[in-house]
This record gives C-alpha cells, sequence and structure tokens, in this order.
C-alpha cells in the first residue's frame, strides 16, 4: 500500500466514523444558543443595532444635502451621498429658498450637516427647536446631526481598533503559548509592561508629542497597547488546550505543529477573542470621547460624542449638550457591555450551570 | 513569605525595564527639531543643544563606535589639515573640544606634512587666547604658531596628564585663589571632569564661583554664578552643569578599554535615557521652569489622596453590594444594584464627573470640590469591583463547604462573612492591583474637570505646552506605582491565602505547617 493509498483510506475511515457517530454539539453551538437564549444579550443586541443603524443611515437623517432632488433640470439620488461637484455651495436651506419651477428635493429628517453652521446668533446655542430637534452647539451645528454621525465615528473607530487589537492579541497570545521558552517570556513581559501604563495617559501622552496627532494616531497607540488582555487569555487558553488528550492524540497522528495550532488551538481562542473584541470597542469608543471630552489637539473627525460633551463644559446652562451626546454615548457603551458580558457568561461553563443552592 | 515577596519584586525589574522601552519608544515620537521647523536650522548651537539635550545624535540601542573626544579631535583635525568645505565647522570644532583635544591634537602634529601643520596650528590659535598661554598677534605667523604648539608640547605634557589636572582642581577647591583658578583655566576643558564633579560636591560660594567662571570660560556657555548668588540660583546653577555634563561628557572624555566597552551601551539614546531616569535626572518643567521631580513631588499627595479615598469609598460599598447581591441572587436588591451597577460601569468617569460638577452648587470650597471628585472617581471604581465581588461570591456561594455550614444550622450572616466573604474577597484584591491604571486615568480626568491641583491637572498644563519631560515623568511614575502595585496585590494574596502560603512553603522545602 503507498501512502497516498494509505492516507485515503484513513481518510475514508474518518468519514465513516464522523457519519455514523452521534450529531454533536459544538462548543460555540453551546455558546450562540446560550448567548441568544440571554435576555441581556438580545437587549444589548438591540441597542448595537439601533446605533449601527444610525450610523450607517446618518447621511439619510441629518445632511446638509437633500436625500433626492431635481435641481435646475437634473436630477440627483443621493447626492448627500455621492455629492455631486454641480450642487456644491448648496444647502437644504438655500435650495428651499431659491427653488425654480420643476424643481424639488425629498429632505432628509433634519436638513443640516454635522459640520455645517447655519450662522445668525441666534443659532449659536439654540435649545430644541423646529428643524434643530436636539438643538445646536456653540459654533451653531446642529446637534441632531452631530450627535447622528457621531454614531458613525464612534463606530468605524471602535471596530477598527478592535480588529488591530483581536488580531495583535490572538497573535501574540497564542505565540506565547504555543512556543513557550524564550518567546513565552518575551510576550509575557510586553504584557505585564504594557498593562503597567495607563491607557488614557499614555494616549494623552502620545497626542501631545506626535508633531500632528490625529484620530489615527489615538486607535494605533490603543491597538497597540491594549491586546495585552487578550494575549493573556488567550495564552492561558492555549497552554490548558496543549495539555489535553486530543492534542497528543493529534500529535501523535502526525499532525504538523502548523495544523494543531489552526485546527484544534486556536479554535478555542474564539470566545475569548469575541469577548474582547467587545470590550476593546467599548474602551476605544471611551478613549476617542475622553480625549475629546479634554479638547486635547483639534479634533479632525466630522462630528464626536464627547467634543460636544467637552463644549458642555463650558456652557453650563446648555443642559441638551450633555444630555443628547450622553444618551447615545451611554446606550453604546451600554450595549456592547452587555453584548461582552452575556457572551464571557455564554462561554464560560462555570458562570452558565449555576446551582441555585445559595439562594434559598 | 518574605522570600516570596523579595522574590517578586526582583521579578518586577525585567518588567520594568519592559516599560522604560516602551516609555523610550513613546518619547521618540517627539519630533527631531531639526525636522519640524528647518528655520531653527539657522541657529545652529541652539538647535545642537536641544537635539544634544536628547541625544538625536546616537544610535537608539547599540553604538559600536561611540565618538569620544579623540576621535573628535581626530576628525576635526584631518578636515583643517585637508582644507576641506569642512574646514571652518572643524576649526570651530577644534575650540569646542579645547584643552581637552590638544594631548591628541599636539603629538600628531609632527606626522603632518608642513603645510596641513600650520592649516592646523593656525586653527588652534583663538585657543591658545582663551587658555592665556599666548596673545593672538604674536600666532599669526603660521611659523611661529607650528613653533609655539610643538615648544608647548614639548615642555608642558606633564601638566596635561590626568593626574596633574586632578590635582591642580583639587588644590583650587581645597583653597581657592586666584593663581590657582588661572592655573585651571590653562588646562581650559581638560579640567572639566574634575570642575563638574567638584561643583557638585561642594556648595561652599566662593569656590563654586570659581569653578562656574572656569566652566563657563572653557565651555563659552552656561551659567557662572556669582559669590554671592543665593542658594537657588546655586542650585540651579549645579543642576545646569550637570546637566549639560552629562550629555556632553563624551566630547571632553576619552573612551579606553573597558569604559569603551562598556560605551556600546551606555552612548546610546535608550542607554542615555535610562541612566538619566534611573538618577533621578528628569529635568525641568517646560511649564515653570520647576524642576520636574520637586514639583511631582508637590503635587502627587493631591492625586494620591484622591486616588487613595476613592479607592477607600468604593471597596466599602463594593464589597457588600457585591457579595449581598450574590448571596440573594436574584432578589430586588440583586436585580437593583446589578442594573445600577451595569450603568455605572458603562457610564465614563468624565460624565460623571461633569454631571456631580453642575449638580454642585456655585462657589463650592475646595473641600467640596475634593469631596466630589472623590465621588466622580470612586463611582467608576465601585461599578467594577462591586461586579467582580459579586462573581467571586457567586463562586464561592456554590461550594460545600458553604452548603455545610448552613446545613450545620449556623446562621445566614455568619455563613455569609466569617465562610463564604472571607474567602470571596481574595480574587478581589487580587483584581484590585489590575485597576489601578483605570483609577489614574479617571484621576487626570476628574482632577481637570474639578480643577483640583494634582498630577493630573499639571498634565493637562504640560500636554498643552509639549512639555515632553513632565509627560514622560508622569508616564513613568504611574507606570511604576502600578508595577508595584501589582506586586503589592499579589503579595498580599498569597499572605491572605493559606493554600497559596502552603505552596510557597513547600517549594521551599520547609514544613506546610
Amino acid at each position: 500500500m503507498s501512502t497516498a493509498e494509505r492516507r485515503d483510506s484513513v481518510r475514508a475511515s474518518i468519514a465513516q466514523v464522523g457519519k455514523e457517530a452521534a450529531p454533536y454539539v459544538t462548543m460555540m453551538r453551546i455558546a450562540l444558543t446560550e448567548l441568544g437564549r440571554s435576555r441581556l444579550a438580545r437587549l444589548g443586541g438591540l441597542l448595537m443595532a439601533c446605533v449601527a443603524l444610525t450610523a450607517a443611515c446618518a447621511d439619510l437623517l441629518a445632511s446638509d444635502l437633500p436625500i433626492a432632488c431635481r435641481w435646475r433640470g437634473a436630477t440627483y439620488v443621493l447626492p448627500n451621498v455621492t455629492r455631486p461637484a454641480a450642487l456644491d455651495g448648496l444647502d437644504c436651506v438655500r435650495m428651499r429658498a431659491e427653488s425654480s419651477a420643476g424643481d424639488w428635493l425629498v429632505e432628509p429628517l433634519v436638513g443640516f450637516g454635522p459640520t455645517q453652521a447655519p450662522g445668525g446668533a441666534q443659532g449659536l446655542l439654540a435649545p430644541m427647536k423646529l428643524g434643530h430637534p436636539f438643538g445646536t452647539d456653540a459654533l451653531g451645528r446642529d446637534l441632531f446631526a452631530r450627535v447622528v454621525h457621531g454614531a458613525r465615528t464612534a463606530l468605524s473607530l471602535g471596530f477598527a481598533g478592535a480588529a488591530v487589537l483581536v488580531v495583535l492579541g490572538v497573535t501574540m497570545g497564542a505565540l506565547a503559548g504555543f512556543a513557550g521558552g524564550g518567546v513565552d517570556g518575551v510576550v509575557t513581559r510586553a504584557v505585564e509592561a504594557l498593562s503597567a501604563i495607563p491607557t488614557l495617559l499614555l494616549v494623552l501622552v502620545v497626542g501631545a508629542l506626535v508633531p500632528h496627532p490625529t484620530t489615527a494616531t489615538l486607535l494605533w497607540t490603543i491597538a497597540l497597547t491594549r491586546w495585552t488582555e487578550l494575549a493573556r487569555l488567550v495564552r492561558g487558553e492555549v497552554l490548558l488546550v496543549l495539555g489535553t488528550d486530543y492534542i497528543t492524540a493529534a500529535r501523535a497522528l502526525g499532525a504538523s505543529p502548523a495544523r494543531v495550532l489552526r485546527r484544534h488551538v486556536l479554535p478555542n481562542a474564539i470566545g475569548p477573542a469575541l469577548v474582547a473584541a467587545a470590550f476593546g470597542v467599548a474602551s476605544i469608543i471611551l478613549a476617542e470621547a475622553a480625549v475629546d471630552f479634554l479638547h486635547v489637539g483639534a479634533p479632525d473627525t466630522v462630528a464626536s460624542w464627547g467634543e460636544e460633551l467637552g463644549e458642555a463644559r463650558l456652557h453650563a446652562q446648555a443642559w441638551w449638550l450633555i444630555a443628547f451626546p450622553g444618551t447615545a454615548l451611554l446606550a453604546t457603551l451600554v450595549g456592547l457591555n452587555l453584548i461582552g458580558e452575556a457572551a464571557r457568561s455564554a462561554l464560560d461553563p462555570r458562570l452558565r450551570f449555576e446551582s441555585p443552592s445559595s439562594t434559598s | 513569605m518574605l522570600r516570596h515577596a523579595l522574590r517578586r519584586l526582583l521579578w518586577a525589574v525585567p518588567t520594568l525595564l519592559a516599560t522604560s522601552l516602551v516609555l523610550f519608544f513613546v518619547t521618540t515620537l517627539a519630533p527631531d527639531p531639526s525636522r519640524v521647523d528647518p528655520a531653527a536650522l539657522e541657529d545652529g548651537p541652539e538647535l545642537d543643544q536641544a537635539r544634544r539635550a536628547r541625544f538625536l545624535d546616537l544610535p537608539r540601542f547599540v553604538n559600536l563606535a561611540p565618538a569620544d573626544v579623540r576621535s573628535r579631535a581626530a576628525a576635526a583635525m584631518a578636515h583643517v589639515a585637508a582644507a576641506d568645505s569642512g574646514r571652518e565647522a572643524s576649526a570651530r570644532e577644534l575650540r569646542r573640544l579645547g584643552g581637552a583635544a590638544l594631548p591628541y591634537v599636539l603629538p600628531a602634529l609632527e606626522a603632518l606634512a608642513p603645510d596641513a601643520r600650520r592649516r592646523v596650528a593656525l586653527a588652534l590659535g583663538p585657543l591658545a587666547e582663551r587658555m592665556h598661554l599666548a596673545v593672538a598677534s604674536d600666532l599669526e605667523e603660521p611659523e611661529a604658531a607650528v613653533l609655539f604648539w610643538t615648544r608647548l608640547w614639548d615642555d608642558r605634557a606633564l601638566d596635561f596628564s590626568r593626574p596633574a589636572v586632578e590635582r591642580a582642581v583639587r588644590r583650587l577647591a581645597e583653597h581657592g585663589s586666584d593663581d590657582r583658578e588661572s592655573d585651571v583655566v590653562a588646562l581650559d576643558t581638560l579640567a572639566l571632569p574634575d570642575v563638574v564633579r567638584a561643583m557638585t560636591a561642594r556648595i561652599d560660594p566662593v569656590t563654586l564661583a570659581r569653578l562656574t567662571r572656569i566652566a563657563q570660560h572653557a565651555t563659552e556657555r552656561g551659567p557662572a554664578v556669582g559669590s554671592d548668588a543665593t542658594r537657588v540660583e546655586r542650585e540651579r546653577a549645579v543642576a545646569d552643569w550637570n546637566e549639560w555634563w552629562f550629555a556632553h561628557t563624551t566630547d571632553f572624555v576619552a573612551l579606553d578599554g573597558a569604559s569603551r566597552a562598556i560605551a556600546i551601551v551606555t552612548e546610546t539614546r535608550y542607554g542615555k535615557w535610562l541612566k538619566r531616569i534611573v538618577s533621578g535626572e528628569l529635568g525641568v518643567s517646560l511649564v515653570d521652569g520647576e524642576p520636574i521631580l520637586s514639583k511631582l513631588r508637590a503635587r502627587a499627595p493631591t492625586t494620591l489622596s484622591l486616588c487613595a479615598l476613592a479607592t477607600l469609598v468604593s471597596w466599602t460599598l463594593a464589597v457588600p453590594i457585591g457579595a449581598i447581591g450574590a448571596w440573594w441572587r436574584g432578589s430586588a436588591f440583586d436585580v437593583t444594584t446589578s442594573a445600577l451597577m451595569f450603568l455605572l460601569y458603562a457610564l465614563p468617569t468624565f460624565v460623571i464627573a461633569e454631571l456631580l460638577r453642575r449638580a454642585a452648587p456655585t462657589g463650592a470650597g475646595g473641600g467640596a470640590q475634593m469631596t466630589l471628585a472623590v465621588v466622580a472617581l470612586a463611582a467608576g471604581s465601585l461599578a467594577t469591583l462591586s461586579r467582580w465581588q459579586r462573581t467571586a461570591m457567586l463562586e464561592v456561594a456554590r461550594q460545600e463547604f458553604v452548603r455545610t455550614a448552613r446545613a450545620k444550622g449556623m446562621p445566614a450572616w455568619r455563613v455569609l462573612v466569617v465562610h463564604a466573604l472571607r474567602n470571596a474577597l481574595m480574587p478581589t484584591v487580587t483584581v484590585a492591583g489590575l485597576h489601578l491604571p483605570t483609577l489614574f486615568g479617571g484621576a487626570v480626568v476628574v482632577e481637570e474637570v474639578f480643577g483640583l491641583r494634582g498630577v493630573g491637572f499639571e498634565t493637562m498644563r504640560a500636554i498643552e505646552v509639549h512639555d515632553a519631560a513632565w509627560l514622560m515623568a508622569v508616564l513613568l511614575a504611574a507606570a511604576v506605582t502600578v508595577t508595584l502595585g501589582l506586586v503589592a496585590s499579589d503579595v498580599a494574596y498569597s499572605a491572605l491565602d493559606p493554600r497559596v502560603r502552603e505552596l510557597l512553603g513547600a517549594r521551599q522545602g520547609r514544613s506546610a505547617l
């Protein structure tokens, strides 16, 4: 029997066993079922869905240009997304005032963009009124537009940062656990060193030292320093898994280290990675808001909740400046934390099968 | 147990080294002054000063060819001798290196071609005047200059030897007189190592005035204090000279043998930076010119007491809330506090602080501000800690020994407090150390919102003016405190937990009892 034949026969028998065996439930399946059953997770999911929907449809909810319009003989669909050059310098208010016969426009919910300052002294720090459902800020920008577009900023920053963070964390953790020895030592020291540095302080300092700080600087600072917790978890998980019999079996069957890592070790890291991702998104959104709140450097994002909250410090009477962005920020953080927390307990069998013996 | 604590502390050293690498990387983010502002290139000395103060000319981690006075002098002499485009700058460089370069320049004169020899001798002219060896007009003639320098080396080589220099400075420091001062002036930069060392050791105003005068004369820079200077002025001048000497040592000192081997590591940006930090030289604040260390010492009590009070408040509330909630799981109390804590957990510290500040009556005194700041800072920790405490308690409440205690008929509160809580506190103690970074970050925000003049408040001011020295010092202080806090909580954990204690005892080969 040649090697190839032998391998084929082994594969065939494995497939046979797979068919005959009872359908098995994977850890992932259990966790997902558990997650779906949890009321808190559903609440968190609902909150995040709302925020995500707002972020996705930000231009339909608030924009300086209409959703669709006919202007000087040409029809534009979604000019607020495509930004045609022909409509440069125009906005909803002007278009409404200057429209001639045959022109029509479908306005978004609020006809102001997040960076547009309609001007006029009465437009600064105006409370809620028609056209400005959330009022305006100290520069006369519409708060509703800023909150809605702030959701986009927060989510895109949060998810981009969390992606880097998760990739780094899983890689470093797996590397440390799998390679052991010197590599493990180096990674462990790095984890300890990085987790000793307060994130907010580091973000502020890096922002002050870098010649031209941008939001990307903040993102990278957090992503490159906050992978530590995940790496610690993944390393623990990997070490735990490496001691199990099925790894020994896989190795005995001749699986290469790469295959053991990919097929048998890393899938165990998915759980911690998901939990860390949820909390990572939350921590990046929080840090970004805190930095903008402290007014460090010029804000370079379209709109940020933290920036509005920071403005609220200077204008004590404008309660809407703290109420609306604050609520949006809180809802997002609560949603993310709920999901993260539910995912954590769904993945942790000890928290799941709790006996009610202590309650009497 | 002490052994364990010491071992744990020793393990913190590599961690701190790794932290220092991270922080060093952060310092390298600050821009090189020559790249930011091309206009700054024009005023050479000042820019050079700024670059030297941050060791930007050195390689980052390994310096295989550390430059010292010998290599610098040789390079400058080669340029002058070859009369190439760099000769003007090199002549200035020779003058800057001063007397310290003479032991390497003068013997090499012989080996040069006559033309080159004359050029070098001429370039050294201003130096002879500075050292009060000759009048410039006497050395205008190339032949005369060559003759003068050759003779000088033949006659007085011994005066330029290390022991002779040391003796001259020591005599000046012990019994200062004008004659002895001019002896040292004649040695120029060669005497700098001893002069700067003597400055640090001696605070006698008259001698210090002489020493700073000599240093200023030789280097054509830096402060010279009068003999009637105030204490603060004197201290600042000495600090300035020390700082300068630290950055410029190798310009005036030759590296041989062991010192050259060590210089491979120490004459690097990281090496210099680390050495400075370890020796407590953190520099001066850009905001008000105060030394960072004394400023840190002045501001730290506010921040530390803020953090300590917040920790105290959050612990005293979090432990009962978490424990009771977990014990009567699903009760109205549990549901209410859990929801509340969750909300508090998600609420950013800066929002809490801002809301509290608004709720406070205007014109509240410093005490009220501090109280509110403590509450704001404690709120965040409270949420985190109580959730940890609740999880830990849930874990313990399931254990057999708790059920046994209940079955024996022990009152519920006694089981809760004595049996369950004692065990459930352990994990919370461990994670409390991990919570420190968040606490420090929160303190910055809270101090800024309430205007408390602590480290965080100063940090915000430092950020406004890009004061790298202060920011570095704060990051460093925070990192060291956190690392030590982690060690402490680890040691506390092993001291509290009899199981770990036994394990440690067994490992050390003692009986488990």
